[in-house]
């Protein structure tokens, strides 16, 4: 006879529950009560009035084996996952989970506002309106556990906050507007991650934090702290213009045309609240590049934007859209050669006005704008934004150069000093310390500044969880910003950390402070550095883990010589096809699936996600978790059998295909 | 159920929908295709038309001039072509008459209603128009304003 429990979250705190004895919610799912085909309904039905009455929410029924010993045994592994914990973390089970009340310890933006950092500075009225939304956010809560607003109502609402309810319980995904951050800031972070979590967070591939275990009845609190050093969370999620993400070098960058940080935070300010688009058919993302080096892979966004100079010297915009990833992933579609920055507000929310009322309802998954574009055929859409375009008022949302400059304005410059480019004491340490030249090699890219330089912290440790980080080594981050680069810092969209103005000068120093803190290591653009999305472990949409495969293939290509041999190679792994692990660009991808219970991966290459944008191609049957590192070592291995001298992975795959990387994989098995 | 204004104030309410004509009130709204069908000449009182999410505003544009109110009707209130609909008709055609929000729309939509063009709400039966004086009330103007207004009012 089939056997089910009972699962849900409790509403105000987001813990996963069941449904006991006596009608109890227990938080063991050891103590859940087995129910059968006989008492199933009735069960439903009494669990049901719970969610009714506001106690509990994402009810469902779980089936079940039940061992000889008693020992309950969800079927699904997305169940399975839910009843023990994250698979990577058992060591939470003994730390506690936030508990409301206490007195804590004031909050670090009221001791520095890191004045020397690249961030958009806030006035009052930009500072007084995170708090009032956090407040506002505070009453839709109450509104919804009084049941004014159905679950369903408040969905949207909690999501445009930042707030998902995940497996484990709620989660929090912060917004870090195109990837810039105070010290200050990164220790409100870490506030947030101590006393509102459990003591760390997860940098996402779109220039995000998320915190895994927040609680709905602090949630607006949460808000409100993060306000006060204007970070916020609005529109992270939902059916609307999400966080707008950059090149994580933006504004230092050498080879930049325009600084983007300007016209995402202008891109930004456009798109919250936006009275016409908070409630699209679908999510959508735009990314901009100032540079002519896409590091932002813009054309995997709804909306891409390239800067670039025209022949009349003027800058603007080279507009795509509708590229993505997830079921369907596609390379974005060029709209415009040449979009004047005047125009640029006026072009997006023409797209965006022809999404908002054409785009497809009927079905989540053909409802991103990729789906419509390819529908109605690139040019009819495009001749539909152009006459939208055309028929706007000749004064609507012009981004004058008035407005350009008053934006840059808040962005205050760094007082950089001026410094001869070449540095006796950095060159002195690269000579005489060969694992420093390596990580020089790797993690540091060049800056504008003569003198200068940007400095890549992996959050990508061999067996790491990539793009986690503890309270401790965000404060960490923040004091070597403080030190070293002028109070700021930035956030990779590959989930790592930069410290984007370092004085050549101190290279060595900062290098033997992250030496001392485990955080030195060399390996940005190298197999180990793994984009990996939280998989199956953390996400409710996932069918497979994703971090202990990143952990595992680390592991395995840890040793600094082969991953130096290897040279550049991007490894990207999602835990669905969703794709939030960006695998249908990485060099090499794995996609993990649900196959009868069990997790497999499929293995796609040659995709990139740079200025020569490409979708990886399937190559074969989904490998076994068992097997999956063996096969990446193996096509890894065939490539440097291969290769010609000095040619990157890509390139090799390129000239031939993926015939002898199939070989490689299959053959064998 | 009751219609809020601008200013969430309770109106009367002189207007009924053609396929219920239950209440004793003088003004009616058609359903587009029957409005259309029935040419420019057949109704003699002040007209009203309802239209659903898929509309093309441009195919309202011949009877706007004789239109008193369009209905915009919302299937669920996270289906957002409203929304661009009544910008269609105050900005693309100039339509000067009342738009309103129909169908199942809720009060934290309130603002952006507004500012999409739309001039009042029947209001749902589930959301009466006390949650929708209440929910926001205060901070309303500060807290759902496109942030970018501040610098670009148009």
């Amino acid at each position: 006879m089939a056997s089910s429990i009972i699962a849900a979250n409790r509403l105000a705190d987001g813990v996963a529950v069941w449904y006991g004895q006596d009608g109890a919610w227990v938080e063991q799912i050891q103590h859940a009560k087995v129910l059968t085909d006989h008492d199933i309904a009735a069960g439903l039905a009494d669990a049901g009035l719970a969610q009714a009455a506001h106690v509990v929410t994402d009810l469902h029924e779980a089936p079940v084996q039940v061992g000889a010993d008693g020992a309950v045994q969800p079927d699904e592994p997305r169940e399975r996952i839910r009843g023990t914990g994250p698979s990577i973390r058992r060591d939470l089970a003994g730390t506690a989970r936030p508990i409301p009340g206490g007195v804590l310890p004031p909050l670090p933006s009221a001791a520095s506002t890191s004045p020397f950092a690249g961030i958009y500075r806030y006035d009052d009225y930009d500072r007084q309106f995170l708090r009032d939304r956090a407040a506002l956010f505070g009453e839709q809560v109450a509104r919804r556990r009084a049941g004014d607003l159905s679950e369903d109502e408040f969905k949207p609402l909690r999501l445009m906050n930042g707030l998902y309810l995940q497996l484990h319980g709620y989660m929090l995904r912060v917004a870090i507007p195109y990837g810039v951050l105070s010290a200050t800031q990164m220790r409100q972070l870490a506030y947030v991650a101590r006393h509102y979590d459990r003591g760390y967070g997860h940098f996402t591939t779109r220039q995000n934090i998320q915190f895994n275990w927040p609680r709905l009845d602090q949630s607006a609190e949460i808000l409100g702290v993060l306000a006060e050093a204007d970070i916020h969370a609005i529109q992270t999620s939902g059916n609307c213009v999400r966080n707008v993400t950059t090149d994580q070098f933006a504004g230092a960058a050498a080879d930049e045309i325009i600084d983007p940080r300007v016209y995402g935070e202008v891109l930004r300010q456009w798109s919250t609240n936006h009275p016409e688009f908070t409630f699209l058919p679908r999510k959508f993302k735009i990314a901009i590049t100032g540079s002519v080096h896409d590091r932002a892979a813009v054309r995997v966004h709804d909306i891409g934007l390239m800067a670039l100079r025209n022949a009349a010297g003027e800058v603007g915009f080279v507009v795509h859209a509708g590229g993505g990833l997830g079921r369907t992933p596609v390379i974005g579609t060029k709209l415009r050669d040449f979009l004047p920055v005047a125009d640029l507000l006026r072009y997006v929310e023409s797209i965006l006005r022809v999404y908002n009322a054409l785009g497809r309802r009927d079905n989540i998954y053909k409802a991103r704008i990729k789906i419509l574009l390819r529908e109605m055929k690139a040019e009819n859409f495009i001749r539909m934004v152009e006459d939208e375009f055309a028929s706007l008022p000749a004064d609507h949302c012009v981004l004058s150069d008035d407005i350009v400059a008053a934006v840059q304005a808040r962005f205050a410059p760094q007082p950089f000093a001026a410094l001869p480019d070449k540095s006796g004491i950095f060159d002195a340490a690269r000579a005489a310390d060969a694992a420093f030249a390596a990580w020089v090699g790797t993690n540091t890219h060049a800056h504008r500044e003569a003198g200068y330089i940007c400095a890549v912290i992996s959050l990508k440790p061999p067996g790491g969880i990539p793009g986690d980080a503890s309270a401790d080594e965000m404060d960490l981050a923040a004091d070597l910003a403080d030190r070293y680069s002028f109070g700021e810092l930035r956030v990779a969209h590959e989930q790592n950390l930069v410290l984007p103005h370092v004085r050549k000068d101190d290279l060595p120093a900062l290098w033997q402070a992250l030496v001392a803190a485990g955080l030195a290591v060399g390996n940005i653009g190298l197999v180990t550095d793994i984009i990996c999305c939280p998989g199956m472990d953390y996400c409710s949409l996932a069918t497979a883990r994703a971090i202990p495969v990143a952990q595992r293939i680390a592991e395995n290509f840890a040793s600094p010589a082969r991953q130096a041999e290897i040279g550049p190679l991007t490894l990207n792994i999602s835990g669905c096809i969703n794709a939030c692990g960006h695998h249908h660009v990485g060099h090499i991808g794995l996609l993990g699936v649900d196959r009868n219970g069990e997790e497999v991966y499929q293995i796609t290459l040659g995709g990139a996600a740079d200025e020569q944008a490409a979708i990886g191609g399937i190559i074969g049957p989904a490998v076994s978790r068992e097997n999956v590192v063996d096969a990446v070592d193996k096509i890894v291995s065939a490539y440097v059998a291969h290769r010609t001298e000095g040619e990157r992975f890509i390139d090799t795959y390129r000239r031939l295909g993926a015939a002898p990387f199939k070989e490689a994989v299959y053959a064998s098995h | 159920m009751p219609v809020i204004d601008h200013s969430r104030q309770i109106i009367e309410n002189n207007w009924q929908f053609a396929d219920d004509q239950t209440a004793s009130v003088p003004h009616v709204i058609w359903p587009l295709e029957r409005l259309l069908a029935a040419g420019s000449d057949c109704v003699p009182a002040r007209r009203g038309v309802v239209v659903g999410p898929a509309v093309d505003v441009a195919s309202l544009a011949p009877i706007l001039g004789k239109i008193d109110l369009v209905a915009v009707e919302f299937p669920k209130f996270s289906d957002g072509r409203g929304f661009t609909i009544a910008r269609n008709l105050r900005e693309k055609y100039g339509f000067a008459g009342d738009v309103r929000a129909c169908g199942h729309v809720i009060p934290d939509q309130f603002a952006a209603l507004m500012a999409c063009g739309f001039s009042s709400v029947h209001t749902p039966a589930q959301h009466p128009p006390a949650q929708w004086q209440a929910a926001v009330a205060g901070n309303d103007a500060a807290v759902h304003v496109q942030l970018l207004s501040r610098m670009i009012s148009r």
